[in-house]
């Protein structure tokens, strides 16, 4: 195709170039990259960059050669010419057709990328203030991508890594030699989505969906930025990209799913008594019936029966805390390391439930995570959740900036009605660069933080926020 | 002509220039909708109501339509297509629905918004109705079904064979009761 | 002539003894040479200001993480840099100088409407002031970078964007007024014999770029009152939500955008036109092919404006287009450097301070064009765009381009201005610290924009440590060097050798006929022209 063969010549020009590829390792050159278009577009780079070095060295050639030789100085009488129509045409059609031989090759790699033709992966990137989320639309998997270089690298209290402001939490994972498509839109002001190894740069607008392509090459991780001002941390928004090998990439989506299921079943607020029973059943025996047996009638004098036992019948916090915590001194461990809160907490049902035990009672996950989850837990989660997705705007000291961002110390939001103030952690404030941080932050992250900011800096509430009512609340009120 | 009358002169067509000018700006917005409507150019997307001629349905192409939802500055609702994805021949009609439900406990109004990609598939992709660009309102914990059908023009070019429709839902409550304050509307359901 | 008469009637109330005294003299003037005087001090306090921004900018940048400023202020310092430079002392730079040389050029007493002249004049400190004021504001001054894209200068916007909106139509407004003024002195005021292929090019540049100001700033005053509108009063222009779209103000604004730089430029041309010939002692080359080429760059610049957003999403055919005329663009660009040198080829050069400033901007011009032809070419643009490749790029065109040019006007004309010669080590020295400055401060931001540095971002990968720090003292060097160029110009207004009427040897043109320093009122009664430009 024609088009092929204009980027083969504008790469033959630019082949001529390769030596400098190498600049791009000192830092002053854009990279070569790792995908065909960003050779093409290296290429072009080179080429224009070398037409202008060879323009410039005749011009002010001539200009210096004039500025000696023509000097009063040395004796030189100005001559009288002054217009001739020829040279004029002459330094107008020259340029004309130097520009025009730019324009094929460059024409050619536009419209290679403008390629809008389907592609194995669609990936949705979502700007927001100040992070990107990255949704892959056919598997159902979806996060956030924070800087993660601390404040205080960036406060100059602590050595700055060698990836200082372009390393996040979470990578966007996308095999090579696949096409992906990238749907770019943005949560609220214009951002830009860029990674320079890719030659992929596109802005990411509010209420419109953009699209953008490429075919990694090479395995690796590719770093880039937000490249349009979106407000205070604009230069805190980085984008790394992670290829692996197709093998790779398929064995991280299976673990990425299985770990956002994991997390939703915690979540989910609608385990019904049956549901526990039947999980519970599985974990007892997978779990438990090798020391009280299948019909949980124990082992006398080695393992205790928990068919009628004071234990499945009676406190279910004490029932709780011994599978949890275990009890020191026997042989009884602590399941909390060997089993998710969905699976104690339906094996505690299950027990509570089986044999005839016929409490009626059944426990949630939820009830299981709260518990870990004392007041000291919850304030140094909580400073630590805070500093990390609170303190951009509300600042370190929680006096926030006047006229842009509130402060939370001894304010109505986190003195006053608990409810409210969970309400605007989880939902955002709507109409306000408050946002809604349900999809970012974890339950305990958000249960922690509320705490920690009813507590912190003097505001010395004295109320706490459990995971469970973060994990069930429905936006507003029970 | 003095030279004092010759300045009256030129200084007002200059003064008209730049009124014209200062209309000019303004003109922009309507030019660059209708030349996106006539071009498809931005992927908003304009076709919409019944098809003009019988459709011929192309059985040679299969288009992928792919539907995403974006939430605006983090709207609380639930919206999501019945399937994501749909493969249709060029010419066919395809039913589907979108699914909106409002969690909170207070009554909202949305807007949602489409963007089309590529957007110059915005002009082949016609819906025969449509909910965008109406103010849909649902109380607290309500939920609505909004049906769409639509079609792929049978003129789509041969090298596009996916587009993405994307709706992005905004909370437009707080405008909608400006607006009801001063127009005392009723609401306004969608178009079915 | 009907000239002489207006002149006569001026006269019956002055009473021919010059200018008024005390303050009230300065508020009420109309006299042409006192408005570019006002223009020209305020533009130069502006350059001051705008400076120090740049300077508090440079120190934050000069290590990676943030030890100075925190980000938010970092945004409003990059804003107002902008603002300040662009509006607050380029452009009435060169309008100060419109008002002193375009009258003495073309022979004629004063501007067309010379109190409208000092309206346009007094809005400014007004307009500026208000501006700078909402550094104090609660939500600080504007952060949404000085092109100000929605959303984030609607629906995100600090409290003070509605005063920046209004500074913004003030200045318009005496942008504007100036404009139709030296359109109307031009068409109608020239002497007689001065046809308009005889006119000085820095009268032909003026005009063309008067054109300019009038097509232009209505159409950024429509889109701030748009954002106006989308802030206050509810509607949707950029607002999605309401049907709106944000990239419709990046048209709207760049459709203004573009022609603005032209006229950022268009005037230095001007100057360079005039001075290279003068101490080349040799006539313009191509006097023609450079209006010509003037008047099609001004015509071009109204269809290249999507060059600003070619990772906006545009569609391929609007891509192709702008990209092309974009590259177009240059032909007439690099013609007129052609004819500069072509002025310069066997003429009889000496390189007093006015010449050392125009050849420089030949040169560090020129570089700054050729970065724009490589940012021209679209592939290649989603590379640089948003990067310290485009800062480089435009600083050069901006720097050693159009400052450069208003320096080289001023060190020209003082003069005639003061009557006194320049001190020529002292403007030496001044040139040759810019010089050096400039270099150091912009050139290593190609490579930092190469190796991939956005714009606007206040704190950086380790990568770009080594530039950032050798372009913030590039910047301390060439800011603190501009105290030696206020010096210069105070020293020069205070004593110095007696300049004759031609203060330089090859100067040709009306304004060299008469005395200097030249007298408050000249060409009172319009001079017989016959010379041929």
């Amino acid at each position: 195709m024609e088009i092929r063969k204009s980027i083969l010549r504008g790469s033959l020009l630019g082949a001529l170039a390769t030596p400098s590829a190498a600049f791009a390792d000192w830092g002053i050159n854009m990279p070569v990259g790792v995908t065909e278009i960003s050779r093409s577009v290296f290429s072009l780079h080179m080429t224009i960059f070398w037409v202008c070095v060879a323009i410039a060295v005749v011009v002010f050639g001539v200009m210096f050669y004039s500025m000696f030789h023509h000097r009063k100085s040395r004796g030189a009488k100005s001559a009288h010419f002054h217009e001739n129509t020829t040279v004029e045409v002459i330094w107008t059609v020259i340029p004309v057709a130097i520009l025009v031989a730019m324009a094929v090759p460059s024409a050619a790699t536009l419209i290679e990328m403008y390629d809008p033709s389907d592609a194995e992966i669609d990936v949705q990137v979502t700007g927001y203030q100040w992070k990107w989320k990255y949704d892959y639309l056919d598997e159902e998997i979806s996060f956030f991508s924070n800087l993660s270089t601390p404040r205080d690298a960036i406060y100059n209290a602590e050595q700055k890594g060698q990836n200082y402001l372009l390393e996040v939490d979470n990578h966007l994972v996308v095999p090579v030699d696949t096409k992906i498509r990238f749907l770019l839109t943005a949560n609220d002001v214009i951002h830009s989505w860029w990674v320079p190894d890719l030659a992929v740069k596109k802005d990411a607008i509010p209420g419109f969906i953009n699209e953008a392509w490429t075919i990694i090459e090479r395995p690796g991780i590719y770093r880039g930025q937000c490249t349009e001002l979106c407000g205070k941390d604009h230069g805190y928004m980085p984008v790394v990209v992670e290829a692996v090998s197709k093998q790779d990439y398929a064995a991280w989506v299976a673990k990425t799913k299985a770990e956002a299921s994991a997390k939703a079943d915690l979540a989910n607020k609608s385990w019904t008594l049956d549901e526990l029973m039947t999980e519970g059943e599985q974990v007892y025996l997978k779990a438990c019936a090798a020391c009280h047996q299948p019909n949980g009638e124990g082992l006398p004098g080695a393992f205790p029966a928990l068919k009628n036992s004071p234990i499945a019948v009676g406190d279910v916090a004490a029932h709780i805390d011994i599978v949890v915590n275990g009890k020191p001194g026997t042989a009884m461990q602590a399941y909390k390391d060997q089993l998710s809160a969905v699976e104690m907490a339906a094996v505690i049902t299950y027990e509570r439930n089986a044999w005839g035990n016929n409490t009626g009672e059944a426990v949630t996950p939820s009830q299981i995570a709260d518990m870990s989850w004392d007041m000291d837990r919850l304030m140094a989660v909580g400073e630590e959740a805070y500093l990390k997705a609170c303190a951009a705007c509300h600042q370190p000291n929680g006096q926030g900036i006047p006229g842009a961002f509130p402060s939370l110390v001894g304010t109505d939001i986190v003195k006053g009605d608990i409810a409210a103030h969970i309400d605007i952690v989880v939902n955002g404030k709507a109409g306000s660069a408050m946002q809604a941080f349900k999809d970012q932050l974890s339950p305990e992250e958000i249960a922690a933080v509320v705490t920690y900011e009813r507590n912190a800096w003097g505001n010395n509430v004295g109320d706490s926020v459990k995971p469970s009512t973060v994990a069930s609340w429905n936006g507003g009120g029970k | 002509m003095s030279v004092a009358a010759d300045t009256k002169k030129l200084v007002a067509r200059l003064v008209l220039g730049t009124v014209l000018m200062f209309g000019f700006g303004f003109a922009m917005v309507p030019i660059y909708n209708v030349f996106c409507e006539i071009t498809g150019l931005n992927g908003k997307i304009t076709r919409t109501g019944e098809a003009e001629e019988p459709l011929v349905v192309n059985q040679d192409r299969t288009i992928k339509v792919r539907f995403i939802s974006v939430f605006n500055e983090e709207m609380p609702w639930e919206f999501e297509p019945l399937q994501k994805v749909y493969r249709v021949n060029p010419g066919q009609m395809q039913q589907t629905a979108f699914v909106a439900r409002n969690p909170t406990a207070n009554n909202m109004v949305a807007q949602a918004i489409p963007s089309v990609s590529p957007s110059e598939a915005a002009q082949y992709l016609q819906k025969v109705n449509c909910f965008c660009f109406d103010r849909q309102p649902l109380d607290a914990g309500a939920q609505a079904e909004m049906p769409m059908v639509f079609f792929i023009d049978p003129e789509i070019p041969e090298h596009l064979d996916s587009i993405t429709l994307s709706y992005t839902l905004f909370d437009i409550t707080d405008q909608q009761q400006l607006v009801e304050a001063s127009k005392n509307n009723n609401d306004k359901r969608s178009t079915l | 002539m009907s000239a002489a008469d207006i002149t006569a009637e001026h006269h019956d109330e002055h009473h021919d003894h010059g200018p008024a005294k005390g303050f009230t003299r300065w508020l009420y003037t109309t006299n042409h040479k006192d408005i570019g005087s006002m223009y020209l001090w305020f533009s130069l306090a502006m350059f001051l200001v705008g400076g120090c921004m740049a300077l508090v900018i440079r120190a934050e940048l000069f290590q990676p993480g943030l030890q100075l400023v925190e980000p938010g202020f970092f945004n409003q310092m990059t804003t107002m840099h902008g603002l300040i430079m662009v509006f607050g002392a380029v452009m009435p730079a060169f309008v100060g100088l419109a008002n002193w040389m375009v009258p003495m050029m073309i022979g004629a007493p004063d501007m067309a409407l010379p109190r409208m002249n000092n309206w346009s004049f007094w809005i400014l400190p007004f307009a500026f002031g208000m501006l700078l004021l909402t550094l104090f504001m609660d939500g600080g001054a504007p952060n949404f970078g000085w092109t100000f894209y929605a959303p984030l200068s609607t629906t995100y916007a600090p409290p003070s964007v509605t005063f920046f909106i209004f500074a913004v139509h003030m200045m318009g407004i005496s942008s504007i007024m100036g404009a139709i003024n030296i359109v109307a002195t031009i068409l109608n005021m020239r002497a007689p014999g001065m046809t308009l292929m005889k006119m000085p090019l820095f009268v032909w540049t003026w005009l063309i770029t008067a054109y300019l100001l009038i097509a232009v700033m209505p159409v950024l005053a429509g889109v701030v009152t748009m954002m106006l509108m989308d802030i206050h009063f509810g509607t949707s222009f950029f607002d999605a939500a309401g049907g709106g779209d944000p990239v419709l103000f990046q048209h709207v604004f760049w459709f203004f955008g573009h022609p603005e730089v032209y006229i950022m430029i268009l005037p230095a041309f001007g100057i360079v036109s005039a001075i290279i010939p003068t101490f080349a002692r040799k006539q313009l080359f191509g006097y023609a092919s450079m209006v010509y080429a003037t008047a099609s760059i001004a015509f071009l610049s109204f269809i290249v404006w999507a060059h600003h957003m070619f990772t906006v999403g545009m569609p391929l055919a609007g891509e192709l287009f702008f990209m092309f005329a974009t590259m177009l663009i240059a032909v007439p660009t690099g013609v007129k450097v052609f004819n500069w040198i072509a002025t310069m080829w066997r003429g009889s050069m000496t390189f007093e301070t006015p010449m050392l400033f125009a050849i420089a901007f030949v040169i560090l011009f020129t570089i700054g064009g050729l970065s724009g032809l490589m940012l021209a070419i679209a592939p290649a643009d989603f590379q640089y765009h948003d990067t310290y490749f485009v800062v480089a790029h435009f600083h050069y065109v901006l720097v050693p381009g159009a400052i450069f040019s208003i320096m080289a006007a001023v060190y020209y004309w003082l003069p005639k201005w003061t009557g006194h010669q320049l001190n020529e080590s002292a403007g030496k020295f001044h040139f040759w610290m810019s010089f050096i400055g400039v270099n150091i401060t912009f050139f290593p931001m190609h490579f930092i924009g190469l190796a991939g540095m956005p714009r606007r971002i206040p704190d950086y990968a380790l990568q770009f440590a080594d530039f950032n720090a050798i372009a913030t003292v590039g910047a301390f060097i060439f800011g603190f060097s501009q105290l030696i160029f206020v010096w210069n110009v105070i020293q020069n207004i205070r004593s110095g050798k007696k300049a004759e009427a031609r203060c330089w040897e090859g100067a040709e043109g009306l304004e060299w006929e008469v005395p200097s320093p030249a007298p408050y009122h000249t060409f009172t009664t319009p001079p017989k022209f016959e010379g041929a430009k």
